[in-house]
Protein backbone atom coordinates (compact mmCIF):
# COMPACT_ATOMS: atom_id res chain seq x y z
CA UNK A 1 0.00 0.00 0.00
CA UNK A 2 2.52 2.50 0.78
CA UNK A 3 4.80 1.48 -1.75
CA UNK A 4 2.47 1.75 -4.45
CA UNK A 5 2.55 4.84 -6.38
CA UNK A 6 -0.80 7.19 -6.17
CA UNK A 7 -3.66 6.36 -3.93
CA UNK A 8 -5.04 3.35 -2.56
CA UNK A 9 -8.20 1.65 -0.28
CA UNK A 10 -7.30 -0.66 2.08
CA UNK A 11 -9.88 -2.21 3.74
CA UNK A 12 -8.95 -4.33 7.21
CA UNK A 13 -11.92 -6.55 9.13
CA UNK A 14 -11.12 -5.84 12.92
CA UNK A 15 -12.42 -7.47 15.83
CA UNK A 16 -16.20 -6.42 16.09
CA UNK A 17 -17.14 -6.09 19.87
CA UNK A 18 -13.47 -4.49 21.12
CA UNK A 19 -13.51 -1.74 23.44
CA UNK A 20 -11.43 1.24 23.95
CA UNK A 21 -9.36 1.45 27.18
CA UNK A 22 -7.71 3.16 29.03
CA UNK A 23 -11.70 5.36 29.75
CA UNK A 24 -12.39 8.23 32.10
CA UNK A 25 -16.03 7.18 31.62
CA UNK A 26 -18.86 9.57 31.43
CA UNK A 27 -19.50 12.01 34.41
CA UNK A 28 -16.05 10.81 36.87
CA UNK A 29 -12.83 12.25 37.54
CA UNK A 30 -10.12 11.84 35.58
CA UNK A 31 -8.44 9.72 38.38
CA UNK A 32 -11.20 7.50 38.21
CA UNK A 33 -9.35 6.13 34.91
CA UNK A 34 -10.07 2.56 34.57
CA UNK A 35 -8.52 -0.01 32.58
CA UNK A 36 -10.88 -2.09 31.68
CA UNK A 37 -14.36 -3.29 31.76
CA UNK A 38 -15.01 -4.66 34.87
CA UNK A 39 -13.42 -1.48 37.13
CA UNK A 40 -16.42 0.47 36.06
CA UNK A 41 -18.51 1.32 39.09
CA UNK B 1 -0.49 40.43 -11.73
CA UNK B 2 0.24 39.62 -15.18
CA UNK B 3 -3.60 38.50 -16.14
CA UNK B 4 -4.58 42.04 -14.61
CA UNK B 5 -2.20 43.72 -17.18
CA UNK B 6 -3.23 41.34 -19.74
CA UNK B 7 -7.24 42.11 -19.14
CA UNK B 8 -6.13 46.41 -19.07
CA UNK B 9 -4.50 46.05 -22.49
CA UNK B 10 -6.94 43.59 -24.02
CA UNK B 11 -10.09 44.87 -22.38
CA UNK B 12 -12.01 43.27 -25.59
CA UNK B 13 -10.72 39.78 -24.06
CA UNK B 14 -12.53 40.33 -21.06
CA UNK B 15 -16.10 39.71 -21.24
CA UNK B 16 -16.82 40.83 -17.68
CA UNK B 17 -16.10 44.19 -19.16
CA UNK B 18 -18.72 44.26 -21.72
CA UNK B 19 -21.08 44.07 -19.00
CA UNK B 20 -23.76 46.62 -18.88
CA UNK B 21 -22.11 47.88 -15.89
CA UNK B 22 -19.41 49.50 -18.34
CA UNK B 23 -16.07 49.69 -19.14
CA UNK B 24 -13.18 50.12 -17.06
CA UNK B 25 -10.89 48.84 -14.09
CA UNK B 26 -11.72 45.31 -13.38
CA UNK B 27 -14.45 43.12 -12.18
CA UNK B 28 -15.18 42.29 -8.20
CA UNK B 29 -14.42 38.51 -9.15
CA UNK B 30 -10.83 39.12 -10.14
CA UNK B 31 -10.39 41.17 -7.25
CA UNK B 32 -11.17 37.80 -5.38
CA UNK B 33 -8.58 36.18 -7.17
CA UNK B 34 -6.07 38.80 -7.37
CA UNK B 35 -6.33 38.75 -3.25
CA UNK B 36 -5.86 34.52 -3.45
CA UNK B 37 -2.48 35.42 -5.01
CA UNK B 38 -1.13 38.13 -2.68
CA UNK B 39 -2.34 36.14 0.24
CA UNK B 40 0.08 33.37 -1.27
CA UNK B 41 -2.90 30.69 -2.01
CA UNK B 42 -2.04 28.14 -4.22
CA UNK B 43 -5.02 25.80 -3.63
CA UNK B 44 -8.68 26.24 -3.60
CA UNK B 45 -11.51 23.45 -2.73
CA UNK B 46 -14.71 24.13 -4.14
CA UNK B 47 -17.56 23.07 -5.92
CA UNK B 48 -19.60 25.94 -8.45
CA UNK B 49 -23.05 26.90 -8.40
CA UNK B 50 -25.43 29.90 -9.79
CA UNK B 51 -24.06 32.45 -7.23
CA UNK B 52 -20.61 32.10 -7.60
CA UNK B 53 -20.49 31.19 -11.35
CA UNK B 54 -18.50 34.66 -11.99
CA UNK B 55 -15.93 34.09 -9.84
CA UNK B 56 -15.28 30.56 -11.83
CA UNK B 57 -15.48 32.31 -14.80
CA UNK B 58 -12.47 34.65 -13.60
CA UNK B 59 -10.67 31.51 -12.02
CA UNK B 60 -10.30 30.12 -15.74
CA UNK B 61 -7.77 32.99 -17.23
CA UNK B 62 -5.62 32.05 -13.22
CA UNK B 63 -5.80 28.50 -13.70
CA UNK B 64 -2.09 28.70 -14.06
CA UNK B 65 -1.61 29.87 -10.38
CA UNK B 66 -4.63 28.53 -8.92
CA UNK B 67 -5.00 25.31 -8.54
CA UNK B 68 -8.88 24.39 -8.05
CA UNK B 69 -10.00 20.93 -6.88
CA UNK B 70 -13.35 20.52 -7.42
CA UNK B 71 -14.74 17.89 -4.85
CA UNK B 72 -17.90 16.30 -4.54
CA UNK B 73 -19.82 18.21 -1.32
CA UNK B 74 -19.18 21.41 -0.02
CA UNK B 75 -18.14 19.76 3.25
CA UNK B 76 -15.41 18.00 1.48
CA UNK B 77 -14.20 21.24 0.50
CA UNK B 78 -14.04 23.17 3.84
CA UNK B 79 -12.56 20.00 5.28
CA UNK B 80 -10.00 19.44 2.81
CA UNK B 81 -9.34 23.28 3.34
CA UNK B 82 -9.10 22.55 7.30
CA UNK B 83 -6.46 19.40 6.21
CA UNK B 84 -4.48 21.72 4.59
CA UNK B 85 -3.83 24.48 7.23
CA UNK B 86 -3.06 21.62 9.58
CA UNK B 87 -0.65 20.32 7.60
CA UNK B 88 0.49 23.37 6.18
CA UNK B 89 0.14 25.77 8.97
CA UNK B 90 -1.27 28.17 6.50
CA UNK B 91 -4.66 29.39 5.24
CA UNK B 92 -6.88 26.68 3.71
CA UNK B 93 -9.22 28.11 1.24
CA UNK B 94 -12.99 27.37 -0.25
CA UNK B 95 -15.11 28.09 -2.62
CA UNK B 96 -19.12 27.30 -2.36
CA UNK B 97 -22.39 28.41 -3.72
CA UNK B 98 -25.33 30.42 -2.23
CA UNK B 99 -28.05 28.89 -0.49
CA UNK B 100 -26.99 24.67 -0.06
CA UNK B 101 -23.92 25.23 -0.90
CA UNK B 102 -22.97 28.01 2.01
CA UNK B 103 -25.25 25.46 4.34
CA UNK B 104 -23.07 22.62 3.20
CA UNK B 105 -20.39 24.46 4.94
CA UNK B 106 -21.88 24.52 8.53
CA UNK B 107 -20.34 21.55 10.16
CA UNK B 108 -16.71 21.99 8.35
CA UNK B 109 -17.63 25.80 10.07
CA UNK B 110 -18.16 24.57 13.27
CA UNK B 111 -15.01 22.01 13.57
CA UNK B 112 -13.35 24.75 12.12
CA UNK B 113 -14.19 27.16 15.12
CA UNK B 114 -13.61 24.63 17.54
CA UNK B 115 -10.07 23.35 16.79
CA UNK B 116 -9.24 27.12 16.25
CA UNK B 117 -8.05 26.33 12.04
CA UNK B 118 -7.91 29.34 10.00
CA UNK B 119 -9.99 28.32 6.86
CA UNK B 120 -11.45 31.45 4.03
CA UNK B 121 -14.80 30.51 2.48
CA UNK B 122 -15.75 33.01 -0.23
CA UNK B 123 -19.68 32.61 -0.76
CA UNK B 124 -21.53 33.28 -4.21
CA UNK B 125 -24.54 35.15 -3.24
CA UNK B 126 -28.15 36.42 -4.94
CA UNK B 127 -28.23 39.99 -6.52
CA UNK B 128 -28.32 42.58 -3.86
CA UNK B 129 -31.68 43.95 -4.95
CA UNK B 130 -33.05 40.47 -4.44
CA UNK B 131 -32.02 39.88 -1.07
CA UNK B 132 -34.40 39.22 1.47
CA UNK B 133 -37.14 38.07 -1.01
CA UNK B 134 -36.63 34.39 -0.57
CA UNK B 135 -34.58 34.64 -4.27
CA UNK B 136 -33.47 31.05 -6.09
CA UNK B 137 -30.85 29.76 -3.63
CA UNK B 138 -30.94 32.62 -1.51
CA UNK B 139 -30.41 31.45 2.29
CA UNK B 140 -29.37 33.98 4.91
CA UNK B 141 -25.48 33.05 5.00
CA UNK B 142 -24.51 35.18 7.48
CA UNK B 143 -27.00 34.55 10.49
CA UNK B 144 -25.99 30.63 10.03
CA UNK B 145 -22.72 31.11 10.33
CA UNK B 146 -22.25 33.58 13.05
CA UNK B 147 -21.56 31.29 16.01
CA UNK B 148 -19.49 29.02 13.70
CA UNK B 149 -17.41 31.82 12.61
CA UNK B 150 -14.26 34.23 13.97
CA UNK B 151 -15.30 36.39 11.78
CA UNK B 152 -18.08 36.54 8.49
CA UNK B 153 -19.58 39.30 6.54
CA UNK B 154 -21.57 40.13 3.25
CA UNK B 155 -20.29 42.32 0.04
CA UNK B 156 -22.59 43.94 -1.73
CA UNK B 157 -20.26 46.66 -3.33
CA UNK B 158 -17.44 45.44 -5.08
CA UNK B 159 -14.98 48.47 -4.14
CA UNK B 160 -14.81 46.66 -0.44
CA UNK B 161 -13.31 43.41 -2.03
CA UNK B 162 -9.67 43.82 -1.45
CA UNK B 163 -9.78 45.31 1.60
CA UNK B 164 -12.24 42.95 2.71
CA UNK B 165 -10.39 39.81 1.49
CA UNK B 166 -7.38 41.11 3.53
CA UNK B 167 -9.03 41.72 6.39
CA UNK B 168 -10.14 38.11 6.43
CA UNK B 169 -6.93 36.55 5.82
CA UNK B 170 -5.74 38.55 8.69
CA UNK B 171 -8.40 37.46 11.30
CA UNK B 172 -8.07 33.69 9.93
CA UNK B 173 -4.60 33.36 10.61
CA UNK B 174 -3.91 35.98 13.85
CA UNK B 175 -4.27 35.20 17.30
CA UNK B 176 -6.16 32.39 17.59
CA UNK B 177 -6.66 31.29 14.51
CA UNK B 178 -10.24 30.43 13.02
CA UNK B 179 -12.45 30.40 9.98
CA UNK B 180 -14.04 33.59 8.11
CA UNK B 181 -16.42 33.58 6.01
CA UNK B 182 -17.17 36.39 3.31
CA UNK B 183 -20.49 36.25 1.31
CA UNK B 184 -20.68 38.30 -2.38
CA UNK B 185 -23.22 39.44 -3.77
CA UNK B 186 -23.50 38.71 -7.51
CA UNK B 187 -23.28 42.35 -8.34
CA UNK B 188 -20.66 42.94 -6.62
CA UNK B 189 -18.93 39.74 -8.45
CA UNK B 190 -19.89 41.33 -11.82
CA UNK B 191 -19.34 45.27 -10.98
CA UNK B 192 -16.47 46.56 -12.19
CA UNK B 193 -14.26 49.25 -9.71
CA UNK B 194 -11.17 51.23 -10.08
CA UNK B 195 -8.45 48.96 -8.53
CA UNK B 196 -5.69 50.20 -6.51
CA UNK B 197 -4.12 47.18 -5.98
CA UNK B 198 -3.88 44.79 -2.74
CA UNK B 199 -2.88 45.68 0.76
CA UNK B 200 -2.20 43.44 3.23
CA UNK B 201 -3.98 43.94 6.39
CA UNK B 202 -2.02 43.79 9.84
CA UNK B 203 -3.78 45.96 12.19
CA UNK B 204 -7.76 46.18 12.61
CA UNK B 205 -8.78 48.74 15.52
CA UNK B 206 -10.15 47.06 18.64
CA UNK B 207 -8.60 43.93 17.54
CA UNK B 208 -5.91 42.35 19.39
CA UNK B 209 -4.93 39.12 18.65
CA UNK B 210 -2.08 38.81 20.64
CA UNK B 211 -2.67 39.91 24.29
CA UNK B 212 0.30 42.01 25.46
CA UNK B 213 2.63 39.66 27.96
CA UNK B 214 3.01 40.61 31.49
CA UNK B 215 6.42 40.27 32.82
CA UNK B 216 5.13 39.90 36.34
CA UNK B 217 2.96 36.88 35.73
CA UNK B 218 5.99 35.00 33.38
CA UNK B 219 7.79 35.83 36.62
CA UNK B 220 5.31 34.48 38.81
CA UNK B 221 4.66 30.96 37.08
CA UNK B 222 8.20 30.50 37.18
CA UNK B 223 8.48 30.77 40.67
CA UNK B 224 5.77 28.33 41.38
CA UNK B 225 7.79 25.82 38.69
CA UNK B 226 11.11 25.77 40.57
CA UNK B 227 8.68 25.70 43.89
CA UNK B 228 7.33 22.39 42.86
CA UNK B 229 7.72 18.81 43.68
CA UNK B 230 5.59 17.18 41.23
CA UNK B 231 4.89 19.77 38.33
CA UNK B 232 3.18 18.34 35.30
CA UNK B 233 2.81 19.98 32.00
CA UNK B 234 -0.37 19.69 29.78
CA UNK B 235 -0.14 20.87 26.24
CA UNK B 236 -2.51 21.33 22.99
CA UNK B 237 -2.42 22.73 19.54
CA UNK B 238 -1.41 25.65 20.55
CA UNK B 239 2.19 24.73 20.47
CA UNK B 240 1.39 23.85 16.79
CA UNK B 241 -0.49 26.73 15.46
CA UNK B 242 2.00 28.95 17.74
CA UNK B 243 4.43 27.53 16.17
CA UNK B 244 6.61 27.10 18.92
CA UNK B 245 7.51 23.28 18.75
CA UNK B 246 11.18 24.22 19.64
CA UNK B 247 10.72 26.79 22.17
CA UNK B 248 7.95 24.34 24.02
CA UNK B 249 10.78 21.62 24.03
CA UNK B 250 13.50 23.99 25.39
CA UNK B 251 11.12 24.53 28.24
CA UNK B 252 10.39 21.26 29.23
CA UNK B 253 14.15 19.74 28.67
CA UNK B 254 15.34 22.77 30.89
CA UNK B 255 12.60 22.78 33.22
CA UNK B 256 12.40 18.52 33.32
CA UNK B 257 8.63 18.09 33.56
CA UNK B 258 7.31 15.15 32.03
CA UNK B 259 4.59 16.46 29.59
CA UNK B 260 1.14 15.68 28.47
CA UNK B 261 -0.61 16.42 25.07
CA UNK B 262 -4.28 16.53 23.87
CA UNK B 263 -5.96 15.33 20.72
CA UNK B 264 -4.98 18.11 18.67
CA UNK B 265 -1.71 18.93 20.74
CA UNK B 266 0.14 15.26 19.57
CA UNK B 267 2.96 15.58 17.90
CA UNK B 268 4.25 19.01 18.69
CA UNK B 269 6.98 16.88 20.29
CA UNK B 270 8.37 13.78 18.90
CA UNK B 271 5.84 10.99 20.59
CA UNK B 272 8.88 8.91 21.87
CA UNK B 273 10.60 12.21 23.55
CA UNK B 274 11.71 11.26 27.01
CA UNK B 275 9.71 13.62 28.74
CA UNK B 276 6.36 12.61 27.00
CA UNK B 277 4.07 11.05 28.77
CA UNK B 278 1.50 10.36 26.54
CA UNK B 279 -1.90 11.45 25.71
CA UNK B 280 -4.93 12.87 27.69
CA UNK B 281 -8.49 12.11 27.54
CA UNK B 282 -11.57 10.34 28.14
CA UNK B 283 -9.53 8.18 25.70
CA UNK B 284 -5.89 9.10 26.88
CA UNK B 285 -3.20 7.15 29.03
CA UNK B 286 -3.60 5.77 31.87
CA UNK B 287 -0.61 7.70 33.49
CA UNK B 288 -1.18 11.54 32.33
CA UNK B 289 -5.24 10.99 33.86
CA UNK B 290 -4.51 9.82 37.06
CA UNK B 291 -1.48 11.55 37.69
CA UNK B 292 -2.95 14.92 36.61
CA UNK B 293 -4.67 14.98 40.26
CA UNK B 294 -0.98 13.98 41.79
CA UNK B 295 0.79 16.80 40.69
CA UNK B 296 1.10 19.95 42.58
CA UNK B 297 1.71 22.44 39.69
CA UNK B 298 -0.39 22.03 36.42
CA UNK B 299 1.13 23.87 33.84
CA UNK B 300 -1.19 23.83 30.72
CA UNK B 301 -0.03 25.31 27.47
CA UNK B 302 -1.94 26.34 24.67
CA UNK B 303 -5.12 24.41 25.38
CA UNK B 304 -8.28 24.53 26.96
CA UNK B 305 -9.52 22.17 29.29
CA UNK B 306 -11.76 20.55 26.62
CA UNK B 307 -14.55 18.20 28.95
CA UNK B 308 -12.81 15.19 27.00
CA UNK B 309 -10.08 16.09 28.97
CA UNK B 310 -10.96 17.66 32.69
CA UNK B 311 -13.52 14.85 32.89
CA UNK B 312 -15.52 15.69 36.13
CA UNK B 313 -14.57 19.44 36.61
CA UNK B 314 -14.95 19.12 41.02
CA UNK B 315 -12.37 16.40 40.71
CA UNK B 316 -10.05 17.90 38.27
CA UNK B 317 -6.18 18.50 39.70
CA UNK B 318 -8.02 20.56 42.71
CA UNK B 319 -4.64 19.88 44.96
CA UNK B 320 -2.77 21.65 42.08
CA UNK B 321 -1.35 25.51 41.60
CA UNK B 322 -2.20 26.07 38.15
CA UNK B 323 -0.51 27.93 35.34
CA UNK B 324 -2.43 28.70 32.17
CA UNK B 325 -0.28 29.70 28.89
CA UNK B 326 -2.83 30.55 26.34
CA UNK B 327 -3.18 33.33 23.42
CA UNK B 328 -7.11 33.59 23.99
CA UNK B 329 -7.89 35.62 27.25
CA UNK B 330 -11.78 34.21 27.53
CA UNK B 331 -10.07 30.63 28.09
CA UNK B 332 -8.12 31.51 30.98
CA UNK B 333 -10.75 30.53 34.00
CA UNK B 334 -13.29 29.65 31.70
CA UNK B 335 -13.56 25.74 32.94
CA UNK B 336 -10.13 25.60 35.35
CA UNK B 337 -9.71 28.13 37.64
CA UNK B 338 -5.98 29.74 37.40
CA UNK B 339 -3.27 30.39 39.92
CA UNK B 340 -1.27 32.33 37.25
CA UNK B 341 -2.98 33.69 33.77
CA UNK B 342 0.25 34.00 31.44
CA UNK B 343 -1.67 35.60 28.75
CA UNK B 344 0.03 35.39 25.38
CA UNK B 345 1.71 34.13 21.98
CA UNK B 346 3.63 31.12 23.63
CA UNK B 347 6.45 31.33 21.27
CA UNK B 348 6.75 34.96 22.87
CA UNK B 349 6.04 33.50 26.40
CA UNK B 350 7.46 30.45 26.76
CA UNK B 351 11.35 31.55 26.00
CA UNK B 352 10.64 34.28 28.81
CA UNK B 353 9.82 30.89 30.68
CA UNK B 354 12.57 28.48 30.27
CA UNK B 355 15.07 31.92 30.75
CA UNK B 356 13.63 31.97 34.22
CA UNK B 357 13.33 28.43 35.32
CA UNK B 358 15.72 26.11 36.83
CA UNK B 359 17.49 23.12 35.56
CA UNK B 360 15.66 20.05 37.50
CA UNK B 361 15.08 16.53 36.79
CA UNK B 362 12.64 14.97 39.13
CA UNK B 363 13.23 10.96 38.85
CA UNK B 364 10.67 9.83 41.57
CA UNK B 365 8.07 12.00 39.87
CA UNK B 366 8.61 10.62 36.40
CA UNK B 367 9.29 7.00 37.77
CA UNK B 368 5.08 7.53 38.21
CA UNK B 369 4.71 7.74 35.01
CA UNK B 370 6.53 4.79 34.23
CA UNK B 371 5.02 2.68 36.55
CA UNK B 372 1.56 3.81 34.95
CA UNK B 373 2.92 3.10 31.69
CA UNK B 374 4.05 -0.71 32.42
CA UNK B 375 0.37 -1.04 33.92
CA UNK B 376 -1.50 0.04 31.15
CA UNK B 377 1.00 -2.17 29.24
CA UNK B 378 0.16 -5.20 31.20
CA UNK B 379 -3.99 -4.59 31.37
CA UNK B 380 -4.72 -3.24 28.06
CA UNK B 381 -1.40 -2.68 25.15
CA UNK B 382 -0.07 -6.65 25.68
CA UNK B 383 -3.94 -8.18 24.94
CA UNK B 384 -3.91 -5.08 22.18
CA UNK B 385 -0.84 -5.77 20.61
CA UNK B 386 -0.54 -9.32 20.98
CA UNK B 387 -3.85 -10.74 21.04
CA UNK B 388 -4.52 -14.38 21.73
CA UNK B 389 -6.96 -14.73 18.88
CA UNK B 390 -6.39 -14.84 15.30
CA UNK B 391 -8.96 -11.99 15.40
CA UNK B 392 -7.25 -8.53 13.85
CA UNK B 393 -7.03 -5.86 16.38
CA UNK B 394 -7.05 -1.88 15.50
CA UNK B 395 -4.05 -1.42 17.48
CA UNK B 396 -2.06 -4.27 15.60
CA UNK B 397 -2.73 -2.05 12.24
CA UNK B 398 -1.88 1.02 13.51
CA UNK B 399 1.48 -0.61 14.91
CA UNK B 400 2.38 -1.84 11.54
CA UNK B 401 2.01 1.68 10.08
CA UNK B 402 4.54 2.67 12.23
CA UNK B 403 6.37 0.14 11.51
CA UNK B 404 6.11 0.71 7.66
CA UNK B 405 5.86 4.56 8.09
CA UNK B 406 8.86 5.02 10.64
CA UNK B 407 6.73 7.84 12.54
CA UNK B 408 7.26 10.10 9.25
CA UNK B 409 3.50 9.66 8.24
CA UNK B 410 0.94 12.24 8.72
CA UNK B 411 -2.02 10.65 10.08
CA UNK B 412 -5.75 12.03 9.54
CA UNK B 413 -8.26 9.87 11.19
CA UNK B 414 -12.16 10.32 11.65
CA UNK B 415 -14.09 9.87 14.41
CA UNK B 416 -14.87 6.99 16.60
CA UNK B 417 -13.21 3.95 18.45
CA UNK B 418 -10.18 3.95 15.71
CA UNK B 419 -9.51 7.43 16.07
CA UNK B 420 -8.76 6.74 19.76
CA UNK B 421 -6.95 3.63 18.75
CA UNK B 422 -4.92 5.37 15.88
CA UNK B 423 -4.53 8.45 18.43
CA UNK B 424 -2.53 5.88 21.36
CA UNK B 425 -0.76 4.05 19.11
CA UNK B 426 0.48 6.20 16.53
CA UNK B 427 4.07 7.32 16.71
CA UNK B 428 5.56 10.77 15.16
CA UNK B 429 8.64 12.16 15.05
CA UNK B 430 7.52 15.80 13.66
CA UNK B 431 4.78 18.27 13.80
CA UNK B 432 1.40 18.60 12.29
CA UNK B 433 1.50 14.90 11.63
CA UNK B 434 -2.00 14.29 13.56
CA UNK B 435 -4.80 15.37 11.86
CA UNK B 436 -7.81 14.82 13.49
CA UNK B 437 -11.43 16.20 14.25
CA UNK B 438 -11.10 17.18 17.82
CA UNK B 439 -13.58 19.38 18.86
CA UNK B 440 -16.72 18.61 17.17
CA UNK B 441 -16.00 14.78 16.69
CA UNK B 442 -17.39 15.15 13.20
CA UNK B 443 -17.28 12.15 11.48
CA UNK B 444 -16.91 12.12 7.66
CA UNK B 445 -13.82 14.74 8.41
CA UNK B 446 -10.84 11.86 7.07
CA UNK B 447 -11.15 11.24 3.72
CA UNK B 448 -11.76 15.08 2.41
CA UNK B 449 -9.49 16.37 4.90
CA UNK B 450 -6.74 13.97 3.80
CA UNK B 451 -7.35 15.03 0.37
CA UNK B 452 -6.23 19.01 1.85
CA UNK B 453 -3.50 17.46 4.06
CA UNK B 454 -1.79 16.14 0.98
CA UNK B 455 -1.79 19.95 -0.64
CA UNK B 456 -1.12 21.36 2.34
CA UNK B 457 2.13 19.13 2.39
CA UNK B 458 2.90 17.04 -0.38
CA UNK B 459 6.46 15.61 0.36
CA UNK B 460 4.92 13.65 3.25
CA UNK B 461 2.92 10.17 3.09
CA UNK B 462 -0.82 10.49 4.02
CA UNK B 463 -2.37 7.80 6.11
CA UNK B 464 -6.10 8.39 6.23
CA UNK B 465 -7.67 5.98 9.39
CA UNK B 466 -11.31 5.72 8.87
CA UNK B 467 -13.93 3.72 10.44
CA UNK B 468 -16.53 1.99 8.16
CA UNK B 469 -19.32 4.17 9.64
CA UNK B 470 -17.28 7.69 9.34
CA UNK B 471 -16.21 6.40 5.73
CA UNK B 472 -19.89 6.13 4.62
CA UNK B 473 -20.42 10.02 5.01
CA UNK B 474 -18.00 11.78 2.80
CA UNK B 475 -17.07 8.28 0.79
CA UNK B 476 -17.96 10.47 -2.75
CA UNK B 477 -14.43 12.22 -2.36
CA UNK B 478 -13.12 9.01 -3.65
CA UNK B 479 -13.94 10.68 -6.96
CA UNK B 480 -12.19 13.72 -6.04
CA UNK B 481 -9.15 11.82 -5.62
CA UNK B 482 -9.24 9.81 -8.45
CA UNK B 483 -9.87 12.50 -10.87
CA UNK B 484 -7.43 14.66 -9.62
CA UNK B 485 -4.72 11.57 -8.46
CA UNK B 486 -4.29 12.31 -5.23
CA UNK B 487 -1.47 10.10 -3.93
CA UNK B 488 -3.64 9.24 -0.34
CA UNK B 489 -3.39 5.84 1.58
CA UNK B 490 -6.88 4.85 2.68
CA UNK B 491 -6.88 2.34 5.88
CA UNK B 492 -10.42 1.54 6.63
CA UNK B 493 -10.88 -0.08 9.66
CA UNK B 494 -13.63 -2.13 9.77
CA UNK B 495 -15.39 -3.68 12.87
CA UNK B 496 -19.03 -3.62 11.27
CA UNK B 497 -20.21 -1.55 13.92
CA UNK B 498 -20.62 2.33 15.07
CA UNK B 499 -17.65 0.66 17.71
CA UNK B 500 -17.59 3.86 19.40
CA UNK B 501 -21.46 3.77 20.21
CA UNK B 502 -21.62 0.49 20.51
CA UNK B 503 -18.94 0.38 23.31
CA UNK B 504 -21.22 3.33 25.10
CA UNK B 505 -24.19 1.34 24.60
CA UNK B 506 -22.17 -1.66 26.16
CA UNK B 507 -20.91 0.05 28.88
CA UNK B 508 -23.55 2.62 30.10
CA UNK B 509 -26.66 1.72 28.58
CA UNK B 510 -26.51 -1.90 28.94
CA UNK B 511 -29.49 -1.83 26.05
CA UNK B 512 -28.95 -4.21 22.98
CA UNK B 513 -29.91 -1.92 20.38
CA UNK B 514 -26.46 -1.94 18.62
CA UNK B 515 -26.36 -0.71 15.18
CA UNK B 516 -24.26 -3.25 12.54
CA UNK B 517 -23.48 -0.91 10.11
CA UNK B 518 -22.64 -2.99 6.63
CA UNK B 519 -20.17 -1.32 4.30
CA UNK B 520 -19.45 -4.62 2.64
CA UNK B 521 -22.42 -4.13 0.42
CA UNK B 522 -21.47 -0.90 -0.93
CA UNK B 523 -17.78 -1.43 -1.52
CA UNK B 524 -18.73 -5.06 -3.20
CA UNK B 525 -22.31 -5.87 -3.43
CA UNK B 526 -24.12 -3.44 -4.53
CA UNK B 527 -25.39 -4.77 -7.96
CA UNK B 528 -24.24 -2.06 -10.54
CA UNK B 529 -24.27 -3.06 -14.07
CA UNK B 530 -23.21 -0.35 -16.15
CA UNK B 531 -26.44 0.29 -18.35
CA UNK B 532 -26.70 2.03 -21.58
CA UNK B 533 -29.51 3.39 -22.96
CA UNK B 534 -29.81 0.63 -25.38
CA UNK B 535 -29.82 -2.07 -22.92
CA UNK B 536 -31.72 -0.52 -20.30
CA UNK B 537 -34.73 -0.27 -22.42
CA UNK B 538 -34.15 -3.57 -23.67
CA UNK B 539 -33.89 -4.76 -20.24
CA UNK B 540 -37.22 -2.85 -18.86
CA UNK B 541 -39.15 -4.89 -22.06
CA UNK B 542 -37.87 -7.69 -20.67
C1 LIG C 1 -21.50 13.42 12.06
C2 LIG C 1 -21.53 12.58 13.29
N1 LIG C 1 -22.63 11.86 13.59
C3 LIG C 1 -22.66 11.07 14.69
C4 LIG C 1 -21.59 10.99 15.53
C5 LIG C 1 -21.63 10.12 16.79
N2 LIG C 1 -20.62 9.06 16.71
C6 LIG C 1 -19.41 9.16 17.30
S1 LIG C 1 -18.42 7.85 17.00
C7 LIG C 1 -19.61 7.06 16.13
C8 LIG C 1 -19.37 5.72 15.54
C9 LIG C 1 -18.33 5.73 14.47
O1 LIG C 1 -18.35 4.50 13.81
P1 LIG C 1 -17.17 4.11 12.83
O2 LIG C 1 -16.94 5.20 11.85
O3 LIG C 1 -17.45 2.77 12.24
O4 LIG C 1 -15.91 4.08 13.78
P2 LIG C 1 -15.59 3.03 14.97
O5 LIG C 1 -16.02 3.67 16.23
O6 LIG C 1 -16.34 1.77 14.69
O7 LIG C 1 -14.13 2.85 14.90
C10 LIG C 1 -20.78 7.85 16.07
C11 LIG C 1 -22.02 7.46 15.39
C12 LIG C 1 -20.47 11.78 15.19
N3 LIG C 1 -19.38 11.81 15.95
N4 LIG C 1 -20.45 12.54 14.06
MG1 LIG D 1 -16.83 0.92 12.86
Amino acid sequence: MLNHKGSYLLEVMVGKENNVFPMVPQGKGVSEVVLCKEDIQ
Amino acid sequence: METLQKIKETPKENTLAKTPLGYGGISGSIAVLEAFIAEGVSTIFGYPGGAIMLIYDALYDYHDRLNHILVRHEQGAIHAAQGYARTSGDVGVVFATSGPGATNLVTGLADAMIDSTPVVCVTGQVFAHLLGTDAFQETDVINITTPVTKWNYQVTDATEIPAVLAKAFYIARSGRPGPVLIDITKNAQLQLFDYEGYEKCNHIRSYRPAPIVRKEYVEEAAKLINEAERPFVIFGQGVILGKAEKEFKAFIEKAGIPAAWTILGMSAIPTDHPLGVGMLGMHGNYGPNLLTNECDVLIAVGMRFDDRVTGRLDKYAKQAKVIHLDIDPSEIDKNVKTTVPVWGDCKETLPMLTKLVEHKVYPQWIQKFADCIAKEKEKVIKQELNPSSEILTMGEVIELVNELTKGDAIIVTDVGQHQMVACRYAKYNQSKSNVTSGGLGTMGFALPAAIGAKFGDKKRTVVAVIGDGGFQMTLQELGTIMQFDIDIKILILNNEFLGMVRQWQELFHQKDIHLPISLARILYNWPAPIVSKVNLFAKEKN
